[in-house]
């Protein structure tokens, strides 16, 4: 067992702190922690996917061929870890994590020089259509229909829970273009243009107030046919493989960290003797010891990819530790602010010179509003409890 | 990175297994002979202890010097792992990496010679009498005291919860003494200690100790005090929670194998989602507690102490919760003593209060950070 880096690693990791030392300006940083929802704005987020893309490192979740890196593992890791440190606005998962790398591995030739770039570039800003209103964790049984006629498909259907479909210009959607065979195999996996007079969106205001998730309806919308990744028919193969890099590739612990140290400060900060009462210091330390297992495991893990192994489904274990420790550390900051966390304010964002003053302390002003949004993470990309059946048939073979 | 085990961590591991398997204690259910074991006097079997020694398992927590390899830590807990998953009733924890460490960082040369040889040898039973009623886990709280009258000094107080006492030959005493807290050397059967026996949960033989003007010699004191307690606490407490591990996964594969063929309904019990998503949750405990325990055997050295804590308050948590899990499960089965279920149930128990409980744990997790 090793898991000292080697020393390109280190290298590589103070590269990546000095890039970030050098070029992730302070309102960058601001912006993140100003962010209480899941996804963070386009108005700092392509900020910083264009300072990344101009230094070569936005892609690197993508192969070689496609524009990728051709990092390691581990390299990956690393730099995650760095930017989780950093405050670094977390990259919009939608075109460079979830469609980048299907066009990647299923699309042809003529899609990967039509789309891939201009995700880099963020000409095109993407949004994710899977989920139904009746549709959620059982994703197979959607309903929009695609109906081949000639070159292209009419789709009809409604797609909820679309994250920023307000600022996309594309969806990469789930269709269902054969009625007439099991459900996974008459799906399709097609890539529509929003910006036609079919697809309307609506949005949903979260608990917080903000508007993160939309509902989008698709009235004899168009979608070509040459759009279309795969073959007709295979998209629910294509969907898993999406919603594996969704849940996977985990460096979750060491942000997860970060907050568990900053809630130490904010209890001493508080006052009232918070800090020193037995029922938060046991909380705080049993949540530190359960982040610090999660780096462990997240590494072993890592040492599985790097040494050529499959990531198996430590992914979805990953994902239920997670989700589930953000919000306990969510909860335990608003038992430590008190009538400090109260406060939800109505305006956004909650960065920059239009924020109001916060009551107290600035972490106070995000600790509502994050807690309210971060509910949404043991429900996206597969609630817990699909997780835990995954688990159950996958690894445990129940 | 890799996780792999190296060459020599895989050898202490096998060689464990070997003499676990020679001795019956593959805690694959049978447990005739972990019930012949518990019920001797000593509570394990001499022969099985006499083949840990012959093996150099006993010797696995000290320096190289005296044949062991504490500079590997992972083989120690990778070996406790599977002592643990074999429910061995030998006391390798209580003698091997308590009273080992401690003649190994602080014993004298003599002492390393006379009494920590013989005992990695496996002819000779040395146990640490440390804990205090009124002390609860409060290591440094010691009442028990040394006095001195013209050249005869004596120890008078009383111990509790000495784990494996009743075989002990000797015992390693802490007394209060003008230079603080200091330990000594006294054989079991020296004038004017009285030992209780009693056992323990896990069958396991504890004792008790009055001690009455006992006489002592500075021969028979060790060169280190409660500082060299704290490096055998940090061991100790990484290999409870190796060997918490080791249970905690022999019950949940236990568990799992019983869901999958006790048919109820119609249909394998492991078929309802209720149980499934039981069994997810203990998988993920199993997980998590795992890269507890390696994050311990890899911590550098400065932060092994604080690891140590965290990793046993941790795993211990975890453990006790997929053995709740196990007995549940395994419905009127589980409850009774036919299983390994309850056998790793109740000495996960005694495991868990290794140096401390999860607040004493916790307390110097935070401490250390």
């Amino acid at each position: 067992m090793d898991m000292t880096l080697t020393a390109a690693e280190l290298a590589f990791r103070d590269d990546v702190r000095g890039f970030l030392a050098a070029s992730l300006p302070q309102h960058l940083r601001d912006g993140a922690r100003g962010t209480p929802s899941v996804f963070v704005e386009p108005d700092i987020g392509l900020e910083w996917q264009r300072a990344l893309h101009a230094k070569g490192w936005l892609a690197y979740q993508w192969p070689t061929d496609c524009g990728g890196t051709g990092w390691t593992p581990v390299q990956r890791y690393l730099f995650e870890k760095e930017c989780a440190l950093a405050d670094a606005p977390a990259l919009s998962v939608l075109g460079l994590k979830l469609v980048g790398p299907v066009i990647a591995r299923f699309g042809t030739a003529a899609q990967k020089a039509r789309f891939l770039n201009r995700i880099l570039t963020a000409e095109d800003l993407w949004c994710q259509g899977y989920s139904e209103p009746g549709a959620g964790s059982d994703l197979a049984s959607l309903k929009t229909r695609a109906v081949r006629d000639g070159d292209h498909y009419i789709v009809n259907g409604s797609k909820i829970w679309t994250t920023h479909a307000h600022h996309a210009d594309w969806m990469f959607c789930l269709a269902r273009t054969d009625p007439d065979v099991k459900p996974q195999a008459g799906i399709s996996f097609l890539l529509l243009n929003m910006r036609q007079p079919g697809v309307t969106v609506r949005p949903i205001i979260g608990m917080a107030g903000d508007h993160e998730v939309n509902q989008v309806f698709l009235d004899d919308a168009v979608a070509l046919v040459e759009n279309r990744i795969g073959d007709e028919g295979q998209g629910w193969t294509i969907a898993k493989y999406l919603l594996e890099n969704e849940r996977g590739g985990s460096c979750t612990a060491p942000s997860l960290l970060v907050r568990i140290e900053r809630l130490g400060a904010l209890a001493a900060a508080q006052g009232g003797g918070v800090a020193e009462d037995a029922g938060f210091t046991r909380r705080l330390a049993r949540l530190q010891m359960e982040a610090e297992a999660l780096e462990m495991t997240e590494l072993r893990l890592l040492g599985e990819l790097a040494q050529g192994r499959p990531p198996g489904p430590q992914t979805s274990l990953i994902k239920l530790v997670a989700s589930t420790m953000m919000q306990q550390i969510d909860e335990l900051t608003l038992d430590v602010l008190g009538n400090d966390g109260l406060q939800l304010a109505g305006e956004r964002p909650l960065y920059g010179n239009e924020c109001p003053e916060p009551i107290g302390s600035k972490a106070a002003q995000m600790a509502m509003p994050t807690y309210l949004n971060n509910r949404a993470w043991t429900i996206f990309g597969g609630s817990n409890e699909v997780q835990k059946t995954i688990i159950a048939r996958t690894v445990l073979g129940l | 990175m890799h996780f792999d085990p190296s060459e020599d961590q895989a050898m202490l591991k096998a060689a464990v297994e070997r003499c676990v398997a020679a001795g019956g204690d593959t805690g694959a259910g049978d447990l005739g002979p972990r019930r012949a074991a518990r019920a001797t006097a000593a509570g394990f079997s001499a022969v099985s202890w006499a083949r840990l020694a012959e093996a150099g398992v006993l010797a696995m927590p000290v320096s190289a010097a005296h044949g062991g390899m504490a500079d590997d830590r992972m083989a120690l807990l990778l070996a406790m792992e599977a002592i643990g998953h074999a429910l061995v009733p030998e006391p390798v924890l209580d003698c091997a990496v308590i009273a080992g460490t401690l003649l190994d960082v602080a014993g004298s040369p003599a002492q390393q010679e006379s009494v920590l040889a013989p005992m990695l040898a496996g002819r000779l039973m040395v146990s640490l009498a440390h804990a205090e009623r009124a002390a609860r886990f409060n290591l440094g709280h010691v009442e028990t005291s040394l006095s001195q009258r013209g050249n005869v000094m004596t120890i008078d107080g009383a111990k509790t919860a000495i784990m494996a006492g009743g075989a002990a030959d000797r015992f390693i005493v802490s007394a209060r003494c003008n230079a603080g807290i200091c330990f000594w050397l006294v054989r079991a059967d020296a004038p004017g200690v009285e030992r209780r026996i009693y056992r323990l949960a896990d069958g396991s033989v504890a004792a008790e100790l009055m001690l009455r003007g006992v006489t002592v010699t500075h021969a028979d004191r060790l060169a280190g005090g409660l500082d060299s307690l704290d490096r055998v606490v940090a061991t100790a407490r990484a290999a409870a929670a190796a060997e918490m591990l080791g249970v905690m996964t022999l019950l949940f594969d236990a568990t799992l194998e019983y869901v999958k063929t006790r048919v109820q309904f119609g249909k394998p019990i492991g078929s309802f989602q209720v149980i499934q998503h039981r069994m997810a949750d203990a998988f993920v405990l199993v997980e998590q507690a795992r890269s507890q325990v390696v994050r311990a055997g890899l911590a550098p050295s400065a932060d092994f102490p604080r690891a140590a804590a965290g990793a046993k308050a941790f795993v211990a948590d975890a453990a006790l919760s997929v053995a709740h899990t196990a007995v549940q499960l395994h419905g009127g089965m589980g409850i009774t003593d036919e299983l390994v279920i309850g056998h790793g149930l109740k000495r996960l128990r005694v495991l868990a209060l290794t140096f401390g409980d999860a607040a004493a744990d916790i307390y110097d997790y935070r401490r250390a950070a």
